[in-house]
């Protein structure tokens, strides 16, 4: 996987604003982490994406689960974890938006939490087809 | 793992995370900086894989499923070595809950997300060598504390402003204090023995204001008890500009030292096998006392052989000859204790010392005797003590010795020339015989053997009613007639006829032979007075002399009140006569005893008057009823008008005083008159009898009476009546 390799060539966080096709993930986080390569390692960059992809969808089913119940400590915690996940893939606006959740979590009085763990769901279906994407350009 | 190994491998990092990626990224950070990992998901794996895996330092994400952070980190921390194992927390940036929470549970440190990866990888090396300075750093304290600990030293720092001191647990052991007590260097002076406070006190006041150091060995008394040397060394620090802080210091405990070296000590001076004192020490002992100025008298030196000493030591073999000596010295140190005293008169034994010379020789040194009469009597107690039989080698074994005598000052004045000298004194045993002793000059030995003999037969002659009493008549100046008798002690001896007094009473009184012969004395003195009277004639009192010695006895007016009592006489039968230096000793208890004597109405007369310490003072303190004027004075009487001058002056201060007065030694008419004419009381003397046995006086007591009287009807009072 080359440096800079990801849709539209835009390495830095997307921008949002009018251009509703901006890129979930900012590649040059990933990129960044190619100074803890390991030569001769299996690329970092993968593995890293490879975890993400795996853990998250749980992650968002308890989300998911925990609105239904509105268990908050439940959310609480895979909001958490996500946020620390997504940041390490470099999906900024998904870190955000966990992290948004967190504070209204929080909050004696968040209100209603719904749009937002929608608005997770979403952002992550586009971050996941972007990572996947972008292993399967390097698999073919 | 030894040592080696340990430092060889890489330093092992536990990570723990529930998050995925983020162990991940974490292990790839660390191993990059050639770190070894191991990650655990939550709290509890956390702890199980730092007990399995023990690593050198844990990074903690705070939210955790079943334990967080937090939990863990205080769980790490209550491990025995998780108390000093570096952990790395890591918390949200501007999670201040967080980062004080993770400081609550121990945290070494923290680090907030989002992560420099490499940046943390740095921060982990800089915290493990933070840690290994500090744990060498704890090596090497406890190497020091446990060098301090073997070598019995701990030290302490006195802070000058504050007063205050600190002292490592090995100082506080030392002195006996509890652990982590604050006591300050008043308070700690007070667990110092009394007599080495001021000392030590000095020196640090010294160091302190002379900036200069010092050393002292002191005592400490600790808590339970006992008694340590210490050797205390301190020095002042200072300021930057010279002004004394405080003072730094160390004790140590060198009280096995001391101990090891008073053992040598007391090796070099005694005799190992027997452990009297040796040779050596036994000649510094001798020159002191020579030297000494409460040496009174003389010194004798005591030289104890063995007889045969070496066919004991081929039939017993090395072991059981060396019990032998032990025994043999035992039996001589329980010997002199007993018998030093007795020949002394006192029972301060430091006067006389037992040495081992070597071999089966021992030496003796008797010091502050007057005769060397004692020191032969001294001897045959030491021969007499072997006659029972010691025990060795499970045998009865029958020893005899020979003790060569040596005297100062006559035989010497030198420890060497009189231990020489009381050796060669049995070196011819073959002459000399076994079993005896010898003195060195030849002289000595015959005058000390003499008076010895003398003193046996004196015991025996008192013992067996040898002795008798004789009385010397006393009369009245103007009518001539018998006033009284004075009792007086003659010894008819089987070889030598009568003894004379002037030699056998000092004998009397250097043996403790007095008190029994004052006691037959009186006894006699009482039966006979009974026996006359029985007989039908008025006799007068006898008066009877009694010595200083007796005076100090506790019991002498019971003795005396009993003898009148067993003879059922009055105090008009007996009266006393006492030389002037009874009065000038001891004044109270003679003042107490003369009292009760004068109280039961006895008559005291003072004997040999004018001759001795005479103070006219205590003639009006002491309740004495008579003044016996001495021979000499009244010999001088009738050849020059002058000398008669005192005895008129003794009569006229007697008169004064209301004080009878008895003239002795009266041998002329001449004198006779010159004393009734000056007012003399009383007569006595050759003139007018004798001192003759009882049976004689009888007769005399007859004529005085006018009495028909047949004078063989009177029997002797020889016995005394049972004590």
């Amino acid at each position: 996987m080359e440096p800079g390799a990801g849709a539209g060539g835009l390495g830095r966080g997307g921008e949002e604003v009018g251009r509703p096709e901006a890129a979930a993930v900012d590649w040059s986080v990933l990129d960044e982490l190619l100074v803890l390569q390991a030569p001769g390692a299996p690329d970092i960059r993968e593995r890293v994406i490879a975890l993400f992809l795996q853990h998250t969808p749980a992650q968002i089913r308890e989300l998911r689960e925990g609105l239904g119940r509105n268990d908050h400590p439940v959310m609480l915690r895979a909001a958490h974890t996500m946020k620390s996940s997504s940041a390490n893939v470099g999906a900024i606006r998904l870190a955000e938006l966990c992290r948004d959740l967190e504070s209204r979590l929080r909050e004696e009085d968040g209100g209603d939490v719904r749009p937002l763990v929608e608005a997770i769901e979403t952002e992550y279906n586009r971050v996941e087809r972007e990572l996947e994407a972008c292993l399967e350009g390097v698999a073919g | 793992m030894s040592r080696a190994e340990e430092a060889e491998r890489p330093p092992l990092v536990l990570v723990a995370d529930d998050e995925a990626t983020t162990r991940l990224l974490l292990r790839s950070a660390l191993e990059r900086e050639g770190f070894a990992v191991v990650e655990a998901a939550d709290g509890e794996e956390a702890l199980s894989q730092f007990d399995a895996a023990r690593p050198d330092l844990a990074v903690l994400d705070v939210v955790m499923p079943r334990m967080d952070g937090f939990e863990a980190c205080a769980a790490l921390r209550g491990r025995p070595d998780g108390e000093l194992t570096p952990i790395l927390m890591l918390t949200g940036l501007d999670d201040l809950e967080s980062i004080r929470r993770a400081y609550g549970a121990g945290a070494t440190d923290f680090a907030t997300k989002p992560f420099n990866w490499v940046v943390l990888g740095h921060r982990v090396r800089y915290m493990l060598r933070a840690q290994s300075t500090l744990a060498e750093l704890r090596r090497s304290q406890a190497r020091l504390a446990a060098a301090q600990r073997i070598a019995r030293l701990g030290h302490w720092e006195w802070d000058r402003r504050g007063d205050r001191v600190v002292w490592s647990r090995e100082a506080g052991e030392i002195f006996g204090m509890a652990p982590g007590c604050e006591v300050t260097l008043d308070a700690q002076l007070e667990l110092v023995h009394a007599a080495d406070r001021e000392a030590l006190q000095r020196c640090r006041t010294d160091a302190v204001r002379r900036q200069v150091p010092y050393g002292l060995d002191v005592r400490v008394v600790r808590p339970d008890g006992s008694l340590r040397f210490l050797h205390e060394q301190g020095e002042v620090f200072a300021g930057p500009d010279g002004e004394v802080l405080g003072l730094n210091g160390t004790v140590q405990d060198i009280t096995e030292r001391m101990e090891t070296e008073s053992r040598i000590r007391f090796l070099a001076q005694h005799d190992a096998l027997t452990h009297l004192p040796n040779r050596t020490a036994f000649r510094d002992w001798v020159a002191a006392a020579l030297r000494s100025r409460r040496l009174q008298g003389r010194l004798a030196v005591l030289f104890v052989d063995v007889d045969h000493f070496k066919r004991f030591n081929d039939a017993l073999g090395h072991a059981a000859c060396d019990q032998l000596l032990r025994e043999l010295a035992d039996r001589l140190r329980a010997c002199l204790k007993v018998s030093a005293s007795g020949v002394l008169g006192s029972e301060d034994d430091g006067q006389a010392t037992l040495a081992r010379a070597g071999g089966d020789e021992f030496l003796v040194a008797v010091g502050g005797i007057e005769e060397a009469s004692e020191a032969a009597k001294l001897s045959q107690a030491i021969l007499d003590c072997l006659r029972e039989p010691l025990l060795a080698g499970g045998r009865e074994l029958f020893l005899t010795a020979s003790v060569g005598i040596s005297v100062f000052p006559e035989d010497g004045a030198d420890p060497d020339t009189l231990i020489t000298k009381a050796a060669s004194a049995i070196s011819h045993s073959g002459e000399v015989g076994t079993g005896v002793y010898r003195f060195f000059d030849s002289a000595t030995h015959a005058t000390a053997l003499g008076r010895v003999t003398l003193e046996g037969q004196l015991r025996r002659a008192l013992d067996r009613d040898e002795l008798r009493l004789h009385y010397q008549p006393k009369v009245d100046a103007r009518s001539r007639e018998i006033v009284g008798l004075e009792a007086l002690v003659r010894w008819p001896h089987p070889e030598r006829g009568m003894v004379p007094p002037l030699e056998f009473i000092p004998l009397a009184e250097e043996s403790g032979l007095v008190e029994a012969l004052g006691d037959w004395v009186l006894r006699t003195a009482c039966g006979q007075v009974r026996a006359w009277r029985d007989a039908g004639f008025e006799a007068p009192a006898v008066a009877v002399n009694l010595s200083a010695r007796e005076f100090q006895q506790a019991n002498l007016v019971e003795k005396i009140d009993r003898a009148l009592r067993e003879a059922g006489l009055g105090a008009d039968a007996i009266e006393i006569e006492i030389t002037e230096s009874v009065l000038m000793g001891q004044n109270t208890r003679v003042l107490q005893t003369l009292g009760a004597l004068k109280d039961r109405g006895l008559l005291i007369a003072v004997d040999d008057f004018g001759t001795g310490y005479s103070s006219l003072a205590y003639l009006r303190r002491f309740p004495i009823d008579c003044l016996k004027i001495d021979r000499a004075f009244v010999r001088d009487v009738s050849a020059n008008p002058d000398d008669g001058a005192i005895v008129g002056a003794i009569l006229a201060l007697a008169r004064g005083l209301k004080l009878k007065t008895v003239a002795e030694g009266v041998e002329t008419e001449e004198q006779a008159d010159f004393l009734g004419g000056r007012g003399c009381d009383v007569l006595q003397g050759f003139l007018f009898g004798r001192p003759v046995a009882a049976a004689d006086v009888a007769p005399l007591l007859a004529a005085r009476k006018d009495d028909h009287f047949d004078a063989t009807g009177v029997y002797e009072v020889t016995a005394a009546f049972p004590a």
